[in-house]
């Protein structure tokens, strides 16, 4: 079930493996980033290969690789808040080593979270700091991680004019959308837990190529909710499912959206959420997805050890759901961690349509039923027109058999095949011609009988005949 | 994976900080196991990392909090654990287990394009109705095939080899032990797959108990730990027919329709000893009357193997026929006058205990059954013998569970039960349960060809699962299983590719989550990408094979793989590198290093203009070389050519214009004539005034040469240009 790979250092912070696992850095309190290998892609042994001082003062608290499309780079985002990129190159003559490429310096504030995502243009880097601000850097040189050039520089908000004063944020977290590669445009899901209301619910940013600029194309918090601190996102890979899936944990739990792929007339994706997942008590760390984007996993703080009540929907029998929990006993001031993992299927639909819609249609035979037998008392309808509305009912007759046929044979619903639904539907085109036919035909009875007994204003002709 | 708990190993176990606990998965309540992580740190625990590896390998990092009050020198950081989330199949080792996947591609892809045929031909002729026969006849070849050919694999129940000598007490053939997964698929096959012998399913199934038995052991008393234990005991026993158990293990086992074990054992009944045959000659005519009958059973199927009882009967009428008569004759020796003259009350008793369950008293059956499926199959041999049809099988089922209640589920039972009650999603679920992915993915294909309705169910493409059927869902997942293994990833690709809504894109993501740093692999990969038409994946791999070699030093190898990805916006930048190098070190001998990186970037990106400076440029330089190597003549002539064609050259950068100009001053000077005529020289004359105007300009580059490069440089080519007008 689970096997250790390899004992990390004292003092060990955090730790990232890179695109394809062989590799994998950690960042410590003294300001050390060692990275591990594994020699041969068969074995999972890792070994030490190299330990490099990244601050001398401060410790790492978050690392992230760069995109192999750029070389074996790492960002590590120190606690006074400096941002250091580290790659391992070959210069001319030289061994292999770890070299710093460049260092991003943010002043008073304190860097969060950082993330790189690949799009049409190069190399993206976003960072978020603790007074709220979001930067976008660019690599302007594809083999050189050392030029970087700040393209866009925003606040969380979704009501670009109105700015935020100075905030207090705690954490960040942003993942970008996996799917973005070279060929596309690519976006990313942003959250802060700060003391900023409006800075706070995860918003999609998505850039706009038209006017240069990020714009914010989904909020993912629900109308009442949407103050919320934010502990972490996490945006699924899409393996061909109509929408994106995005997963975000605030303190009332995790929360999973349906995020529609194609914007509305404001610019706007739809958005559905589908489900809330309470899997940590406590503030959840980091959250991640498989590679088939079914699976999420999460880390937090847990107040206690109870397993995950989780209620499942009807279609997701089909998997299994597993916790691994890493829990002690000893003592009550010790804090108890899990990993909690969610094989949900993120696509299912809270309410099957399908089945209501049928149901709907069933019922709706009644109240048809209803006028049927008032409009034959009543008398009154014309002979045709009658038989007319009673010829609706072998439409809805034919359309059972058909549908029915549709189903074994064609396996789908009846609306999918042409020509039974063609057929079908004739008969509901014969209904509307009776229908009309006994209706033309009973204003003409109308209209002779008329004709026969008055004219409509008696008195005209005569006036008229009188002025002139 | 059910009833597998963890010991807390021995890290664990001196640090006591890790508990087993380990809630039982159970169906009904959904919710989650809880697995404990082996990490054996000290608490606290400060923070969890996690990272998803290929497939459903999750890395999870445990940190122990940055030194607070560091009472323990020795003590580490923390540690990073890899946690693989599914193989569900205890029985099997990790081994075997690969050795399954691998064996089962083959029949599985071979069924998979059988079946794209078929849809084929059914596209192409699908009015007329007729061929639906056919084609379903077809199809259950394909299926059958396939399902033998992953039986075969699962291990075959042949027995081992017999010994000369057989041992006449030996009454259980030693056969290899079966697995449970083998018992589910041939489960799976004799109820979905193996259409043809449908008529005589029953013996199927008293066929399937008879070999895997003994899988049910484990949890409950079979008739099969029966017969073992009595067989342990056999040895010693020295009048048989004196001891209980031995009618009692005679009955079990006819019950299960085991006859040869029954007859093989009644012969060891004591009358059949030569000096006793004399005074228990009744006793023995009644033993062997009835162990006749027992081999005289007919039976409703094809054919019986070497060394089994019975008469076989295809057709029905003939098989009521028989069956009919032969009840007769039990009855009729039931009934018999010899009973009274047989002495022996044990063998009296159990021998008409024995007839009893022949003809079919269900009290007897009950009695002597363990497990409801023993009673279950007895059922069928004796009660209702002419049973077809699944609908009166899941009654009967369920009445003699409810005789014999189980202790504890077994996952074969749930799955026959299943099947029984015609329920593809529980059939579906218990698989997965019990045997895991491999199971399920592949014990569809045999759920789809079974039913109809089972296929529709299956291959229902569900917006509720993202708009692929509950099929793919199961491969997918069975895909993902394999890509986590690093020896198993190869065959994910077939997998992959058979799921048509979603697999490739998966498949993309597999391939560039594979490290490219190993060329094997590498090659692998791209070979797999070309087979599989995937231009973009392929591409992106080889440019980051390319960043990666380029940046630890394997420039060469950085250069032909980007140009495998065509990766013209990273290669220009190498060729303006490599221009930048070679324009800081122009006269330099380093120009050599570059030389072989400038031949291999060469035919392909033509459209940077900076390379194609720098080919001419090494051109040039190689005439030079010859020159100031005292070559003939010709050398100088081409030496010149290539001069002129540089400073002709828009794209020759006007810095280099003075370097190239006071590199060729032999050229210029040449002793035996000029070189240069005289529109050439004017040209180089021109270039060398604008040269002059530029240095006034502010971002004028002063080439790295000694101060009065300029005037020798002009004066070589005044009197160059004085010896070419003499000369014309």
């Amino acid at each position: 079930m689970e096997k250790p790979l390899v004992a990390l250092d004292k003092g060990t912070t955090c730790s990232s493996w890179n695109y394809c696992g062989q590799r994998l850095a950690t960042g410590s309190v003294d300001g050390t980033l060692v990275v591990f290998d594994s020699r041969d892609p068969c074995s999972s042994s890792l070994s030490c290969t190299s330990k490099s001082k990244v601050h001398e003062a401060a410790g790492i608290v978050k690392i992230a690789w760069v995109p192999p499309e750029y070389g074996d780079a790492v960002a590590c985002v120190c606690t006074d808040g400096t941002l250091s990129l580290w790659e391992e190159v070959a210069e001319d003559a030289q061994p292999l080593q770890w070299k710093l490429c460049t260092s991003f310096n943010s002043g008073s504030a304190q860097l969060l979270d950082t993330q790189f995502g690949v799009s049409a243009a190069g190399l993206k880097m976003v960072t978020a700091y603790s007074d709220g601000r979001v930067k976008v850097y660019e690599l302007l040189d594809p083999l050189e991680l050392k030029n970087w050039q700040l393209q866009a520089e925003f606040q969380n908000v979704i009501d670009s004019v109105s700015t935020v004063g100075p905030a207090m944020c705690l954490s960040a977290s942003i993942s970008w959308n996996p799917q973005g590669g070279e060929s596309q445009e690519s976006s990313f899901v942003l959250g802060f837990s700060s003391n900023t209301p409006q800075l706070n619910s995860a918003k999609v940013w998505e850039f706009d190529q038209a006017h240069q600029r990020w714009l914010p194309v989904a909020e993912l918090a629900s109308p009442g909710d949407n103050d919320n601190q934010v502990y972490a996102v996490a945006w699924a890979t899409n393996i061909g499912r109509p929408y994106e899936v995005i997963a975000v944990a605030t303190h009332k739990g995790i929360s999973i959206w349906h995020l529609g792929l194609n914007p509305d007339s404001d610019g706007r994706l739809s958005l559905e959420k589908i489900g809330v997942l309470s899997g940590h008590k406590g503030e959840v760390w980091q959250m991640e997805w498989d590679m088939s984007g079914m699976t999420l996993a999460t880390t937090g703080n847990d107040g206690s050890p109870e397993p995950n009540p989780f209620s499942r929907n009807r279609e997701s029998k089909f998997y299994t759901e597993r916790r691994i929990g890493s829990q002690n006993r000893r003592g009550g001031g010790g804090s108890v961690c899990g990993v909690v993992v969610f094989p949900i299927d993120p696509w299912a639909p809270s309410i099957d349509s399908q089945s209501i819609a049928s149901q709907l249609f069933a019922a709706s035979l009644f109240p048809y039923l209803g006028f049927l037998y008032f409009i034959t008392k009543s008398k009154s309808a014309p002979k045709l027109t009658l038989f007319g509305f009673y010829f609706l009912l072998a439409f809805v007759g034919a359309t059972i058999p058909a549908g029915i046929y549709a189903k074994v044979n064609y396996g789908t619903s009846l609306a999918n095949v042409d020509w039974l639904h063609g057929g079908a539907e004739a008969l509901l085109t014969l209904t509307n011609i009776f229908i009309v036919l006994g209706l033309r035909g009973a204003l003409r009875e109308a209209g002779d009988a008329e004709e026969g007994t008055s004219t409509p204003i008696p008195g005209l002709k005569d006036e008229t005949e009188t002025s002139a | 994976m059910p009833g597998v708990a963890y010991d807390s190993g021995d890290m664990a176990g001196a640090l006591g900080s890790n508990d087993t606990a380990m809630v039982p998965h159970s169906p009904e309540i959904r919710q989650p196991v809880v697995y404990s992580l082996h990490h054996g740190l000290n608490p606290p625990i400060a923070r969890l990392s996690i990272s998803w590896s290929r497939g459903n390998t999750l890395r999870v990092s445990v940190l122990r909090p940055p030194s607070g009050e560091d009472s323990e020198k020795d003590e580490v950081g923390g540690k990073v654990v890899e946690v693989r989330l599914s193989n569900g199949d205890g029985e099997n080792g990790d081994a075997k287990w690969r050795r399954i996947a691998y064996g089962s591609v083959p029949p599985f892809a071979y069924y998979r394009a059988g079946g794209a045929r078929l849809r084929a031909y059914r596209r192409s002729q699908w009015v007329r109705r007729c061929t639906t026969l056919i084609e379903k006849y077809i199809r259950w070849e394909y299926v059958m095939e396939y399902s033998k050919d992953i039986n075969s694999l699962l291990g075959s129940s042949k027995s081992l080899p017999i010994a000369v000598i057989e041992d006449p007490k030996m009454v259980l053939r030693k056969v290899e032990e079966p697995t449970a997964l083998k018992a589910a698929w041939e489960l799976m096959e004799i109820f979905y797959a193996d259409k043809q012998s449908q008529p005589w399913l029953p013996e199927r199934l008293v066929d399937w108990l008879a070999d895997l038995d003994s899988l049910l052991s484990s949890t409950q008393p079979t008739v099969h730990s029966k017969l073992v234990d009595f067989q342990n005991e056999l040895v010693e026993l020295q009048v048989i027919e004196d001891n209980p158990k031995y009618w009692e293990v005679l009955s079990s086992a006819l019950a299960v329709g085991w006859l040869e074990i029954v007859v093989k054992m009644l012969r060891l009944h004591g009358s059949y000893q030569l000096h006793q045959l004399g005074n228990r000659e009744t006793e023995n005519g009644l033993v062997e009357t009835v162990s006749v009958l027992i081999s005289k059973m007919p039976r409703m199927r094809p054919e019986v193997e070497d060394g089994k009882l019975g008469e076989c009967f295809k057709a029905k009428p003939d098989f009521i026929k028989a069956w009919e008569k032969w009840r007769a004759q039990i009855t009729k020796l039931d009934c018999s006058a010899f009973w009274r003259h047989c002495d022996h009350r044990q063998t009296r008793e159990g021998l008409k205990n024995m007839i009893q369950i022949m003809l079919g008293n269900t009290d007897n059956l009950c009695n002597v059954t363990c497990h409801w499926i023993e009673l279950f199959v007895s059922h069928f041999l004796y009660v209702r013998p002419f049973t077809v049809g699944l609908e009166s099988m899941h009654d009967l089922a369920q009445k003699c569970m409810l005789l014999k209640p189980m202790s504890s589920s077994h996952g074969l039972i749930a799955i026959l039960l299943g099947i029984l009650g015609e329920n593809t999603e529980v059939v579906l679920a218990e698989c997965s349960r019990a045997f895991g992915p491999w199971m399920v993915a592949h014990a569809i294909e045999l759920l789809t060809t079974g039913s109809d309705e089972a296929e529709l169910l299956l291959q229902e493409e569900r917006d509720s699962l993202g708009g692929i059927s509950i099929a793919e869902s199961h491969r997918l997942v069975y895909a993902q299983v394999l890509s986590s293994h690093p020896l198993t990833w190869q065959i994910a690709p077939i997998y992959l590719t058979s799921c048509t809504k979603q697999g490739m894109a998966l498949l993309e993501i597999l391939l560039y989550k594979l490290p490219i740093q190993h060329n094997e692999t590498l090659l692998k990969n791209i070979e797999i990408c070309r087979l599989y038409e995937l231009d973009t994946v392929s591409s992106n791999i080889m440019k980051i094979a390319g960043v990666y070699h380029w940046k630890h030093g394997r420039k060469g190898a950085g250069v032909f793989w980007l140009q495998q990805a065509r990766d013209e916006v990273r290669l220009s930048r190498i060729a303006q590198q490599l221009f930048d190098s070679v324009g800081k070190s122009i006269s330099d001998e380093s120009f050599k290093q570059w030389e072989g990186l400038i031949e291999l970037l060469g035919s392909e990106s033509k459209a940077t203009g900076g390379l194609e400076f720098l080919h001419k440029y090494r051109d040039f330089k190689k005439s030079l070389k010859q020159v100031y190597d005292g070559k003939t003549a010709d050398a100088a002539w081409q030496a010149v050519e290539s001069l002129i064609s540089l400073m002709k050259n828009p794209s020759t950068p006007q810095r280099f214009w003075l370097p190239l100009l006071h590199d060729s001053l032999k050229l210029l000077n040449w002793p035996d004539r000029p070189l240069l005529d005289v529109s050439q020289t004017t040209l180089l004359l021109n270039k060398l005034q604008e040269l002059s105007m530029a240095k006034l300009r502010p971002d004028f580059i002063e080439a790295d040469l000694p101060p009065q490069a300029l005037i020798s440089v002009r004066l070589a080519l005044a009197a160059n240009l004085g010896r070419a007008t003499l000369e014309e």
